[in-house]
């Protein structure tokens, strides 16, 4: 069934795509076209029952999307930030990482830190530093979370330029 | 043709209420429905507007067709939506609204909204102005001035009728409109008003059925009368060729049976008192009419009885003397007793023996030796659950400590012996039937139980016994024993009996004189010789010119001239 | 005429009986003018939304709506949610309130049911309906959640490891919309004062130089409730308004024109309870504490001693009452504890005038109801028997 369904949503995603209208807009143009069709319909006692319970559809699913879209946008995540040895990382002597332009964190080594964020998508800035303080290298990232909760940075891992550097958080 | 009725009947468990009623009405005709109460009005309008209780006793008979169609209302709004608008006698108005909010109430014009049709039309605003000018339409259409933002509340009691006649008139179908008592609560230049206003309605082509009680409004108003009597459609006449007497008999009926109306009953003479019931029948010469003192003596009584407002009573009764007050029902003859025995609000004055009565005590009433047969036998006037000795000895005891030994005030039991002897005796009397003194009230048939409320009344060995429908709801045999009871107790104890009672022919049978109640008013009082109609007459109304409803004793049977009409 | 000037008493007396006592409580107290108003700003913020959902049912006849307790639990099950899922902010908010409307809406619907069994006693038997839903929501909260409903957040459960703790942190969305727009109105030397102590730049600064001090405006909890307000005012010249203010009148007249007095009055209670419900989401937030066991428990109650206080009956209210009422009810509360202190030495006093008054004045308000009901309908039959017989 559920591949009949992604069969389904690919030849339409392939076919919206010869316009360059991705598939979410496509659904909106539909949505808007069949309520175009029902308003013009609305002499009809049954098209205005139609239409009412459409209309009432649309709301209801915009309501259950703009919560989703709450829960994607306002959800506050915790980021460790840890400063260890893994997979032949070694940790360094010092980093200094601040997210999104805000005070920035200095982790020594095998430190851990904690910074909190709202929102999925956040700016990761981690400057590596040797023994007389001077910047070695900076790495900027732009991290998504999506709709997982607390994530545990290794920065050893991200500044070593392996794409595996998200670890599951502590509980 | 707009409505045609034929041959349509109507049986409440066997009981017949309605039948054979044949008659059509035609556009912009106002026809006029008289009858007494229990006459099958309210039946018959029943059916018209589909009213559940209709279908749920089983339905009518015969057939009921709008322009020639055979319909078969089942809910009013399918007489309304046929076009047939019922004012009803009840304001059915919204008191805290203005008048275009009541006039377009549940059918508001409004605005359309987005969000209407998300919801429903119920979240579309009201378009105010256009409400306003389709009320001022349907006010207009009447022929009144009424602004049409004046709160409901306000406005005076002729100005709410109106509302209710536009609220009819907006509904764009309304092609027959049914106005129950419209004139009822008016005053008589509102009533003029409200007939101008109909006549102009039935010019554009509304037909009206008016149905009230006052005759010469009918008479003035409609163009054919049509005279409903004990469920049968008596007469069907252009309105011309019917007089208000002709139609009062029409009504009251009987007018050709030959029945015995009841003599003056000899009364033992009292030496303290100084008038006798045949005296005061018989005028006589001025100087002895000084010396009248009445037994009970009522000025410009009012009581605020639900549903019996009594507005304005006067009168007198003698000493010895059985007292009948009749009238349509809820005009208020049920108010007088209830309201003389203080058991709703009242005012006025009333004096008993020359001195007066503290009114809203029942108490008081009872101390002056006074009783009351409630009508309403098994909710006032009967312990249900208890035994029939308790229920006749009750009141006594309460009142005139009665059926008690030990020390009054402080130690106090019931003598049951004494009560039961009380109360068998009295079973013995009146012949009620029962098994014995101890046998519970709610146990007994009707009539019974309305003689025991009689037994109860009797032992307080009253001075005036006041007695709300005393043959309501008993049989035709048992009637007869109650009122000869009653009869004999007069004669035997030269009591003072007052008879409130719907039934006409049952007062006039057992009184000396009869009152007739008029909207909260006496409209006159006339000896139960007096030929029927006359009491038709004034059941209908037919003294709204007379100022002084109070009339004087010497007056009766002066006054009353072959016309059987009363004279200012 | 001296019918007139006591109906007129009558109505007005609870008000005016509260503003005698702030007039002289006031001074006792020794507060300056601009705490008292920061004070007063912030619980017309906290308060007005949980009272303005009371106007409707009123509207339609119903009384005063001691079920929007329903509401309030509804909103409170909302932020445990979010609390729970860790949404902050305004988004944390408004998932709230998503999530608090159709428990609210169900609430309601139940409850106006319930009411419609029981016209004529509609208070009563909210007020008892309150207790019982009151029993379930302690059965959802105290034991289905961590268990069946899926809690996570160790910070919220017990440690027996489901049932939600006594009191909730509501740090993600403390004073959010309070502070959304950050106002502030200060004296001309009071503004630098501030911003060292605040650390951040308001939105909108306000330079009035009568006052001292500075007041911090929750600009963007009063937009809410503007808004709330003139919703309010649009509902009223809706068809579904005014087929409430008719129903609200007189049922029977409005049966038999046609309008669906059931259905009617189970919306009005809906409206209420969702709109209670949002009211405490907003009070919470100002709050930053959730109490999960109590603090629904007097939204009701002090709601509707506010509505009342401010002058409205349980047959008609108004938005000045409700606003006249947040004032003059938590002035009073502000001011009786320390003038109390100062006057007999005893803090405690201003507590016990707090529940002594909110329920006082319920049972005032009850009692007046009926005596002017009573009163309203022998005028009727009065003016049925016509001008004849007179008082």
């Amino acid at each position: 069934m559920s591949a009949i369904f992604n069969e389904y949503c690919e030849i339409l995603t392939e076919f919206l795509a010869q316009w360059g209208i991705s598939l979410e807009l496509g659904l909106l143009i539909a949505a808007l076209i069949l309520w175009l069709l029902l308003y013009i319909g609305r002499g009809l006692a049954f098209f205005r029952f139609l239409m009412r319970w459409y209309q009432r559809l649309i709301i209801l699913a915009g309501l259950i999307a703009l919560g989703f879209w709450l829960f994607y946008i306002g959800r506050e995540h915790k980021i460790y930030l840890d400063n260890k040895a893994m997979n032949d990382y070694k940790p360094f002597e010092q980093v200094n990482v601040s997210i999104n332009g805000g005070t920035s964190a200095e982790l020594m080594a095998r430190d851990r830190d904690l910074r909190k964020v709202v929102g999925p998508e956040f700016e990761l800035k981690a400057e590596v530093l040797d023994d007389n303080g001077e910047i070695v290298s900076t790495v900027t990232k732009t991290i998504n979370l999506g709709f997982s909760k607390d994530i545990m940075i290794n920065l050893p891992v991200l500044v070593g330029g392996s794409g595996d550097f998200i670890v599951p958080a502590p509980r | 043709m707009l409505l045609r009725l034929d041959h349509v009947g109507k049986e409440f468990y066997g009981n017949r209420v309605l039948s054979d009623i044949s008659f059509d009405i035609d556009a912009g005709e106002i026809i006029g429905l008289v009858g007494e109460n229990g006459a099958g009005k309210s039946t018959l309008l029943n059916i018209l507007f589909g009213m559940p209780v209709i279908a749920s006793t089983g339905g009518y008979e015969g057939t009921v067709q709008v322009d020639g169609k055979t319909v078969h209302f089942t809910s009013p709004n399918q007489a309304l939506a046929a076009g047939i608008g019922m004012v009803h006698q009840e304001f059915s108005l919204i008191p805290g609204f203005t008048a275009t909010e009541n006039i377009l109430l549940n059918r508001e014009v409004l605005r359309g909204s987005s969000m209407s049709y998300v919801f429903s039309d119920r979240v579309s605003t009201l378009d105010r102005e256009a409400m306003n000018s389709r009320a001022i339409t349907a006010i207009n259409t009447l022929g009144v001035n009424i602004s049409p933002d004046m709160i409901v509340s306000e406005m005076p009691v002729g100005y709410k009728q109106f509302i209710e006649i536009a609220r009819e008139i907006d509904r764009k179908n309304t092609r027959l409109l049914f106005l129950d008592e419209p004139t009822a609560v008016l005053t008589e230049s509102e009533a003029e008003i409200l007939i101008t206003a109909l006549k102009k309605l039935a010019r554009s082509g509304i037909a009206i059925v008016f149905i009230s009680h006052r005759l010469s409004e009918v008479k003035e108003l409609c163009s054919r009368i049509l005279v409903l009597r004990d469920g049968r459609l008596i007469t069907d006449q252009k309105a011309e060729d019917l007089t208000t007497r002709q139609i009062a008999s029409f009504m009251v009926g009987r007018e050709s049976e030959k029945r015995e109306v009841q003599q003056p009953i000899e009364i033992p003479d009292n030496p303290i008192d100084t008038i006798s019931a045949s005296e005061m029948l018989n005028p006589s010469p001025k100087k002895k009419r000084k010396k009248i003192r009445p037994a009970l003596k009522v000025e410009h009584l009012w009581v605020d009885m639900p549903g019996e407002t009594v507005r304005d009573v006067s009168f007198d009764v003698m000493k010895g003397e059985i007292f009948g007050i009749g009238g349509l029902a809820g005009h208020g003859k049920l108010g007088i007793p209830n309201g003389i025995m203080g058991l709703y609000p009242s005012g006025g004055r009333v004096k008993l023996f020359g001195k007066r009565l503290i009114l809203n005590k029942p108490r008081a009433a009872l101390g002056r030796k006074m009783a009351f047969v409630s009508e309403d036998r098994r909710g006032v006037g009967l312990l249900l659950d208890e035994p029939l000795d308790w229920n006749i000895t009750f009141t006594a005891m309460q009142t005139q400590g009665r059926f008690l030994f030990g020390i009054p005030f402080i130690f106090q039991m019931r003598n049951e012996r004494a009560m039961s002897k009380e109360a068998q005796k009295f079973i013995d009397q009146l012949s009620i039937k029962c098994t014995g003194p101890h046998q519970l009230a709610s146990e007994l048939s009707g009539g019974n139980q309305q003689k025991v409320c009689l037994a109860k009344a009797f032992v307080l060995k009253p001075d005036i016994l006041l007695i709300c429908e005393p043959t309501r709801g008993i049989d035709i045999g048992a009637k007869t024993l109650v009122l000869d009871t009653l009869r004999e107790y007069n004669r035997e104890n030269g009591t003072t009996i007052i008879i409130t009672s719907s039934e006409l022919e049952e007062l006039r049978s057992v009184c000396n004189r009869v009152a007739i109640v008029d909207e909260g008013k006496i409209a006159g009082i006339l000896p139960a010789s007096s030929p029927a109609e006359d009491f038709g007459m004034l059941m209908m109304g037919q003294t709204k010119n007379n100022n002084d409803n109070n009339i004087d004793i010497e007056n009766v049977n002066v006054n009353v001239n072959g016309e059987g009409e009363i004279s200012a | 005429m001296i019918r007139r000037l006591f109906d007129i008493i009558a109505n007005n007396a609870v008000p005016a009986v509260f503003i005698i006592i702030s007039a002289f409580a006031i001074p006792l107290s020794g507060y300056s003018a601009s705490y008292l108003i920061q004070e007063l700003l912030t619980r017309i913020g906290r308060n007005s939304f949980l009272i303005l959902s009371l106007l409707i049912p009123i509207m339609a006849g119903m009384g005063l709506n001691f079920g929007m307790v329903l509401g309030a639990m509804a909103g409170q099950i909302g932020l445990l949610f979010i609390c729970d899922w860790g949404i902050v902010g305004i988004p944390g908010i408004v998932l709230a309130c998503l999530i608090g409307t159709p428990i609210a809406i169900i609430l309601g619907i139940f409850c106006g049911h319930v009411l419609n069994r029981a016209k004529g006693r509609e208070m009563v038997t909210s007020y008892i309906l309150g207790f019982f839903i009151n029993g379930v929501y302690q059965m959802v909260v105290l034991y289905l959640m961590g268990w069946i409903i899926p809690i996570t957040n160790p910070a919220l459960l017990l440690s027996r490891g489901y049932g939600v703790r006594n009191a909730v942190s509501l740090l993600g969305i403390r004073g959010i919309l309070d502070n959304l727009i950050p106002t502030v109105i200060t004296g001309t030397q009071g503004a630098g004062q501030f911003f060292n102590a605040q650390g951040g730049n308001p939105f909108i600064l306000l330079q009035i130089p009568l006052i001292d001090g500075s007041i911090r405006i929750p600009l963007a909890t009063l937009i809410v409730i503007a808004l709330f307000c003139v919703f309010i005012i649009w509902f009223r010249k809706t068809k579904l308004g005014q087929d409430m203010r008719a129903i609200g009148q007189n049922q029977a007249v409005s049966d038999s024109a046609g309008i669906p007095v059931n259905r009617t009055r189970i919306i009005a209670i809906v409206i209420s309870t969702v709109l209670a419900c949002y009211g405490q989401i907003i009070y919470l937030q100002n709050m930053g504490t959730l109490n999960t066991y109590n603090s629904h428990d007097q939204a009701g109650m002090f709601s509707i001693a506010a509505l009342l206080i401010g002058g409205a009956s349980v047959s008609r209210a108004s938005i000045a009452n409700v606003f006249l009422g947040v004032i003059l009810f938590h002035l009073m509360f502000i001011v009786a504890p320390v003038a109390g202190k100062n006057l007999i030495g005893d803090a405690q006093i201003g507590e016990y005038f707090r529940v002594f008054v909110s329920y006082g004045i319920i049972a005032i308000a009850l009692v007046l109801h009926a005596w002017k009901r009573n009163r309203e309908r022998e005028a009727a039959r009065r003016s049925l028997r016509g001008n004849k017989g007179g008082e």
